[in-house]
């Protein structure tokens, strides 16, 4: 089983995933985001993954499945809630549950609760940690740390290792990053070498990743995995402008930032419309 | 009877002189740049050459020649592959300044898909690169090439250009490898269009098929079965030549 | 057009116009103002005593009035990306500008956006929220990609929630009778239209008046004098002559060009005529169910962009033989993604054409005159 999964929506508590970190050998589909355009490309043709799992999010990942229709890879559309409040989290909730319930019917396995507890320890230590690097940024090499993360979240859960980037200047001008997930790893080189000092960030997999609370493992543990999700900073598919700008501003005060740098791509809709206001 | 076939593109015309519907003769020269006095002797000099001979012209610059009969490119891609390998429904067609794909039978237009917006798709792309190393289209060899190393990122022609210069100044590559790395793109950027069509093999034309080696090159980069076919550059002005004995 | 019909436009117009800044001379609304994408369940607003309108529509009506191009620009110069939708970028300048043929909307109490046409409009809602400081409710509605019964809970619940919170906005309390009225209201809308649109392949209908009229489906389905304009659009289409059978049947597969005279390239199109179209097709709701909830979740979660690619398929190659239709014009305007595959596997040749429904400086009239000729060359020399 090797599931590439694209967002961090994607329950990692339910099996081990392989987040999508970029694939380089894709065909553009003109009109998408290269994020889902490259992922669909991965799916189709690298034999290493047998199933898919992505978010009907954003209008890129909402025709997603309309490419996947004739592999008979695992291709599962999760349905990641537009909003966030506790209708979402109990739809969510229950949406995690068939998730699990289709894994376990596809590959023929049978995913136990326990199992499931105890990937949500690990998860809850594992995001402790990041959280506590994402705390010290500005004392770390920002290139080392993000991609140190990328390459933890392309390994099984029990393989992952927590990055330990260099020190880094940091006299640099202070900047945050506002963005989606950084494929491109070639922009860290560049804001280094531009000897700049990245101190916070919103991305998906830094700053968002670092906001997850820990998952609550006693009582309805579906519940509690959506909870622990849906908790994190939000994306700007989950259509709370406010709150995100509220959050970015606070940090960027207190981190005394002397610049926001905002990595968009083109056919990203909710960036750009994020960036206008 | 005698027909000519006329396919002005952007960088060729190509010809095709028939006679009583079979091929006689084949030949093509550099498009010029003021077209209309071009074509007015080109034509005459046909005429006198194959009296009475109906001419039929397509491509782009069809409009600049005066007084004949005109078809619309695909059309006569679609008559020129029925009528020399009409087994083959796909034909994947890179020109100078677009891309298409269409799916004909006996020799009938089923189906097109035409890319125009991009010139990082489009033989100009390979054009203006060759102009700037200097290099030459009939020395290019891709005979074996596996998939070139260097990656443009790019998916403006203009920015790739920009690109070459910069990967050139940092590492010296070969030409040939510059070269492979660009006609790579040019097939990548076509991809999009074989989506948009079922089939598991296609016929290429257009410039890039006269490049030697193409057929495994192209297959590499696209996934899916390319043939070539001797003047398969042809095949337009085939078509347009066709035309005259067709009966509709 | 008979008077009555003419009349009862008018009536329409005038009513939904009515507190646009050109016609309200500084007169605010009685009632609380909604903004709202297209395919939300205005019904509940109605039963509630709530004015909705529709920012997306008003776009469409500024482009008819020639005026989108400086809305547009002023829309880029306030950052918001140009290759966003149309209609986005266009109400966004109107806003910056205060400028329109009609003025602008009636300030809005509230924004309620809803997924089951697209991903992007809640994200425009988003910055409007921004601009009025007002609430923004979003409806998610996941369409295909659950099984029913699951879908029902969350839509229904989600439904339920908004009453709610209408109900404290408007201080009115929704009353289940008046709200199943106002479903009867919008399915006699749907049912009359649909008996117009089916015309389309056999009588000599111009597509024009289609794309303008549909126009009362989408801004007043709920209103009984839309069923009553649909009731004599159809028996005035019933008497017009049969279609020229002679003329090459083609699909309108997209959006109308609101800012063409006619909504489509006619002068591109000399030897065809239009015969069908899905956009003409998108607001035939389907309310089936027992109660007034299941009613209006069969109907707006399971609109046409919000089904799974199969049926989007199915739906459009039913739609597309039904018509007759041997071609199809594709239209791909600058963002709209789901439309876009949806004409994948329709089975006849297509001409794809690079335009946009806002934007005319989008559209390269040379390429669109030269794809829809070889469409009739690949159609006529079979």
């Amino acid at each position: 089983m090797k599931i590439l999964s694209l967002s961090g929506f994607v329950p990692e508590q339910i099996c081990d995933t392989i987040r999508f970190t970029g694939y380089s050998a894709g065909t553009s589909i003109s009109h998408y985001c290269g994020y889902a355009s490259d992922y669909i490309s991965q799916v189709l043709n690298d034999a290493s993954f047998d199933g898919a799992v992505f978010p009907k999010s954003c209008d890129s990942s909402r025709i997603i499945k309309s490419y996947l229709g004739q592999t008979d890879k695992f291709v599962y559309q999760l349905p990641v809630p537009a909003r966030r409040d506790e209708i979402a989290v109990n739809y969510f909730a229950g949406e995690i549950r068939a998730y699990k319930e289709a894994v376990e019917e596809h590959y023929g396995v049978d995913i136990a609760n326990i199992n499931i507890k105890d990937r949500i320890e690990a998860l809850n230590k594992r995001n402790e940690e990041i959280r506590a690097l994402y705390e010290n940024l500005e004392e770390k090499s920002y290139s080392e740390y993000l991609r140190g993360i990328h390459k933890m979240l392309a390994t099984p859960l029990n393989e992952q290792s927590i990055p330990h980037p260099g020190k880094t200047n940091t006299g640099g001008k202070r900047v945050y990053l506002v963005g989606s997930f950084l494929t491109s790893e070639g922009i860290l080189d560049t804001l280094e070498s531009s000897g700049l000092n990245v101190v916070g960030d919103n991305l998906t997999e830094s700053g968002r990743l670092a906001s997850i609370t820990p998952c609550k493992t006693d009582g309805d543990i579906y519940k509690n995995i959506s909870e622990s999700i849906l908790s994190a900073r939000l994306s700007p598919t989950q259509n709370n402008f406010g709150d995100i700008l509220e959050r970015d501003l606070k940090e960027i005060k207190e981190k005394k930032v002397k610049g926001v740098i905002f990595l968009t791509q083109k056919y990203c809709e909710p960036y750009d419309y994020l960036y206008s206001v | 009877m005698y027909s000519v076939g006329v396919d002005v593109g952007s960088t060729y015309t190509k010809y095709c002189v028939m006679n009583n519907g079979s091929i006689e003769k084949l030949f093509c020269e550099k498009t010029p740049i003021r077209q209309k006095e071009f074509f007015e002797n080109k034509i005459d000099e046909l005429i006198s050459e194959y009296p009475n001979a109906e001419v039929v012209s397509c491509g782009y610059g069809r409009g600049n020649i005066l007084s004949v009969k005109r078809i619309n490119e695909l059309t006569a891609l679609a008559r020129g592959v029925g009528y020399v390998c009409p087994k083959y429904e796909l034909v994947l067609d890179i020109g100078g300044q677009d891309t298409k794909i269409i799916r004909q039978e006996n020799g009938h237009l089923k189906e097109f898909f035409v890319n125009d917006k991009c010139a990082a798709g489009s033989g100009i792309f390979l054009s203006n690169v060759l102009n700037m190393l200097g290099e030459d289209f009939d020395s290019i060899d891709v005979t074996g090439a596996k998939e070139p190393e260097i990656h443009l990122s790019s998916v403006c022609a203009v920015f790739a250009q920009s690109e070459i210069v910069e990967i050139i100044a940092k590492s010296s590559p070969e030409s040939a490898e510059i070269i492979n790395s660009v006609i790579w793109q040019i097939f990548k950027k076509s991809a999009p269009l074989l989506d948009k069509v079922e089939g598991d093999e296609m016929l290429l034309s257009g410039g890039l098929s006269q490049i030697k080696g193409i057929s495994d090159f192209a297959w590499l980069a696209l996934g899916k079965k390319v043939i070539t076919v001797p003047d398969s550059r042809f095949f337009s002005a085939i078509g347009a030549a066709i035309t005259v004995f067709r009966e509709e | 057009m008979a008077q009555s019909a003419i009349k009862l436009q008018s009536s329409l117009m005038r009513e939904y116009y009515k507190y646009f800044s050109k016609y309200a001379k500084g007169k605010s609304p009685e009632k609380k103002v909604a903004w709202v994408t297209a395919f939300t369940p205005v019904e509940i607003l109605e039963a509630l005593g709530i004015l909705y309108y529709y920012p997306e529509s008003y776009a469409a009506v500024i482009a008819a009035s020639e005026r989108e191009q400086p809305l547009l620009e002023k829309s880029e110069q306030c950052f918001l990306c140009r290759d966003c939708c149309s209609y986005s970028c266009c109400i966004e300048g109107s806003l910056e500008l205060d400028d329109g043929p009609r003025g602008t909307l009636p300030m809005p109490d509230i924004l309620i956006a809803t997924n089951n046409q697209c991903n992007t409009l809640p994200n425009w809602w988003n910055i409007l929220a921004e601009r009025y400081g007002v609430p923004l409710i979003v409806i998610d509605y996941p369409g295909e990609a659950i099984p029913r019964e699951r879908a029902y809970e969350y839509v229904s619940t989600q439904h339920r929630d908004l009453v709610a919170r209408l109900e404290e906005l408007s201080g009115n309390k929704l009353d289940e009778n008046v709200l199943a009225h106002y479903i009867e209201n919008s399915q006699e809308s749907v049912c009359w239209w649909k008996k117009i649109a089916e015309a389309l392949p056999n009588k000599e209908i111009k597509p024009t008046a289609l794309f303008d009229d549909i126009s009362y489906l989408i801004t007043a389905r709920c209103n009984p004098n839309t069923a009553e304009l649909y009731k004599a659009v159809s028996e005035e289409v019933n008497a017009l002559p049969d279609a020229d059978k002679s003329l090459i049947p083609l699909f309108w597969l997209g959006y109308p060009l609101w800012y063409h005279p006619e909504r489509y390239l006619s002068e591109c199109l000399d030897g065809f005529r239009i015969c069908g179209s899905n956009y003409i097709t998108w607001w035939s709701l389907d309310y089936s169910g027992r109660d007034v909830y299941e009613k209006l979740f069969s109907a707006y979660n399971y609109t046409f962009l919000n089904l799974s690619q199969k049926t989007r398929t199915e739906r459009l190659t039913k739609l597309i033989r039904d018509s007759g239709a041997v071609c199809a014009v594709t239209l791909h305007n600058k963002s709209c993604k789901c439309d876009f595959v949806s004409a994948k596997d329709i089975g006849i040749p297509q001409a794809e054409l690079e335009i946009d429904m806002i934007d005319r400086s989008f559209l390269s009239l040379e390429k669109a005159k030269k794809q829809i000729d070889l469409l009739k060359e690949t159609v006529c020399t079979r």
